[in-house]
């Protein structure tokens, strides 16, 4: 039976006060299942990225309920809140984010540092993880060594170590060529897999559609329609 | 068995500040400067004000320093009558009491070369009050006709001959020279504490002292007095003032007020006070600025670990051990800068220099609140980050 992990109603933010306000999403409505491969798309400012920030719970919404994992995370104290994350949520940024003075292993650790666990395990488990994400012998390289996709490589094992229920990328091709974006994609959707793991994923690149299950595309605040690949704008995409 | 461990976020934490090897010198520099500056001058400061004491600290065995009770410092001297030293050997409690004359007069080496001096007269009889140390010489030696010990500084610097090639020779046992027109001759060589005006010193018999002195009506500049074996000096100083109107301190008494004499007549704490809150303020500027630079540089970093579940009191631990380890790098290299410079030159230079912990105290409450202003200027910056800016 498919479970959902998100339920969002009526989502809506705003920024700023009165005449200076933006509202950023307009009453959103979505449900993510588990293990579901999701992506958000659409133009730039409509939205896309404030809609995961608050699923991700790094963010509060205006208006409107978003359960994530059956917790109303909205409403829980910012401390439960980055535990929460801590524990269930795995990031991937466009810019891979990852600590220029950290080892690839270091990075891909991180996760299991906040969470507490012993040093020399976490290190052990990041260098299994780099072996799946194909930089075995990488584990020592620092980000500077690596090019563009190994460093995204390296970003998706970190999202992946703690073994979090929901992924949360944003853009994660965006500063890769055509060729590199799509073995992360394949790899993405290959572990996400394996590890049971629900990705969204916020994307321009229109090269990536067809690896979703669905895809919600935004537009001015709104989700306006949720397609297939095969008929997200008439499956024309590619 | 439960172990105290160390979060691996904190190892994280030090990587950081140590990836970005230039902020990270650019921090201990401040630090270092600070420091520097923050040990140094007080060190110089207690080193010249300990030299206002000089004589104290070298006088030999006395437990009391008797005086005129108008009397503010060692060198602030109101001459006696003679019959007061018979009146302290009275007092209960007082084992010995013996004259002391401290003078500045002029000496004069052959060549025609003179020096205002320092003149030390010791007790005749038991020479009480002489030099710890002699290089040269024996003490007793004073007991030879026209006598006169003289100070390591005054017999290799102002009294040293010196040659058509600018070489210096310094004063040799035997030597003469002219104190205030009368003869003297050198028969032996101290080891003494430097003075706060760098003068030479000589040391003699309280008579030949007095020969040398120019006529006034009282020449006792002070009394030094022994206790018997077991008394409390504060009776006995009691009774001196009840019974002599004079004042008595014991030796650490009398540093204190001779100290605070200058302290409050010179200024000179104010001076150096004002050099070290610069070195204050600037080692907090670099360090503050440049601390303040870097986290703005790993913002990003700071949000990504924000977004992945870092809490803020990992991310406070996390920046303070950043400022912990830049102020305790800083802090040593410039207290051992301070160190280098200051014993390299030797506790009997012309260089004053004294550390004691307390000074090392000062220097480091200063690095620790500079470190603390600069960490909290970071860790309100990163704990105040919206950890969504990590997705623009």
């Amino acid at each position: 039976m498919i479970q959902p992990v998100v339920i969002c109603k009526g989502i809506q933010k705003q920024f700023g006060e009165g005449a200076d306000a933006v509202q950023a999403v307009r009453g959103v409505d979505v449900i993510i299942n588990q293990g579901e491969f999701f992506m958000l798309v659409g133009p730039s400012g409509c939205g896309k990225t404030t809609l995961i920030s608050i699923i991700a719970g790094i963010m509060n919404q205006t208006q409107g309920e978003c359960l994530v994992l059956g917790e109303n995370i909205s409403m829980m104290s910012n401390g439960d809140k980055v535990k929460f994350r801590a524990k269930n949520i795995g990031f991937v940024f466009q810019s891979f984010n990852l600590l220029p003075a950290l080892t690839a292993a270091e990075n891909i650790a991180i996760p299991l540092f906040i969470l507490g666990e012993d040093k020399k395990e976490a290190i052990i488990k990041a260098h299994d993880l780099l072996a799946q994400v194909g930089l075995k012998d990488r584990g020592k390289s620092l980000p500077s060594q690596l090019s563009g996709g190994q460093q995204q490589r390296v970003a998706i094992a970190r999202a992946l170590i703690h073994k979090p229920k929901i992924i949360v990328c944003d853009e994660p091709t965006s500063a890769l060529d055509h060729e590199t974006g799509a073995n992360v994609m394949e790899m993405m959707k290959t572990l996400s897999k394996e590890h049971g793991t629900t990705l969204i994923i916020v994307t321009h690149d229109s090269r990536i559609f067809h690896y979703a299950d669905r895809i919600g595309e935004m537009d001015d605040g709104h989700i306006t329609a949720i397609r297939t690949p095969e008929t997200t704008f008439g499956g024309n995409y590619a | 068995m439960s172990s105290f461990t160390i979060s691996p976020m904190i190892g994280v934490a030090l990587k950081m500040l140590m990836g970005d090897t230039g902020k990270y010198i650019g921090m201990i520099v401040g630090i270092t400067f600070a420091a520097l500056i923050m040990t140094q001058q007080p060190a110089i400061l207690v080193g010249l004000l300990s030299r206002t004491y000089a004589v104290i600290t070298d006088a030999s065995y006395p437990d009391l320093w008797v005086m005129d009770p108008k009397v503010q410092a060692v060198d602030d001297i109101k001459p006696l009558q003679d019959t007061k030293l018979l009146r302290v050997r009275g007092i209960e409690g007082i084992r010995y009491a013996v004259p002391f004359y401290k003078g500045l007069l002029r000496a004069r080496m052959p060549d025609g070369n003179f020096q205002n001096s320092n003149i030390i007269g010791l007790d005749d009889a038991t020479l009480i009050g002489g030099p710890g140390g002699m290089i040269a010489g024996k003490l007793e030696d004073l007991r030879r006709a026209d006598a006169v010990i003289i100070d390591e500084n005054g017999a290799n610097k102002y009294f040293a001959r010196k040659l058509s090639d600018g070489t210096r020779i310094p004063l040799k046992l035997g030597d003469t020279l002219e104190i205030n027109d009368t003869r003297a001759v050198i028969v032996g060589i101290a080891r003494t504490t430097p003075t706060f005006g760098s003068q030479p010193l000589f040391f003699t018999t309280y008579t030949r002292a007095l020969a040398f002195a120019p006529q006034e009506r009282l020449k006792l500049s002070f009394i030094l007095a022994g206790l018997k074996p077991g008394v409390d000096p504060a009776p006995v100083i009691a009774s001196i003032k009840k019974y002599t109107g004079l004042t008595a301190y014991t030796r650490d008494q009398f540093k204190d007020v001779s100290l605070q004499y200058t302290i409050d007549n010179s200024g000179i704490v104010v001076s150096f006070a004002i050099v070290v809150l610069l070195g204050f303020i600037v080692g907090a500027a670099i360090s503050g600025q440049v601390f303040y630079n870097f986290t703005q540089d790993n913002i990003k970093q700071f949000a990504a670990l924000k977004a992945m579940g870092t809490s803020d009191m990992m991310l406070v631990k996390m920046i303070m051990t950043q400022a912990a380890l830049v102020g305790v790098s800083g802090w040593g290299i410039g207290v051992g800068l301070a160190s280098i410079l200051g014993f390299s030159l030797g506790p009997n230079s012309d260089f004053p220099f004294a550390m004691p912990w307390q000074i090392l105290a000062l220097s480091g409450g200063g690095v620790l609140l500079i470190v603390t202003f600069a960490a909290l200027i970071s860790i309100r910056k990163v704990i105040k980050l919206e950890p969504g800016v990590v997705f623009k």
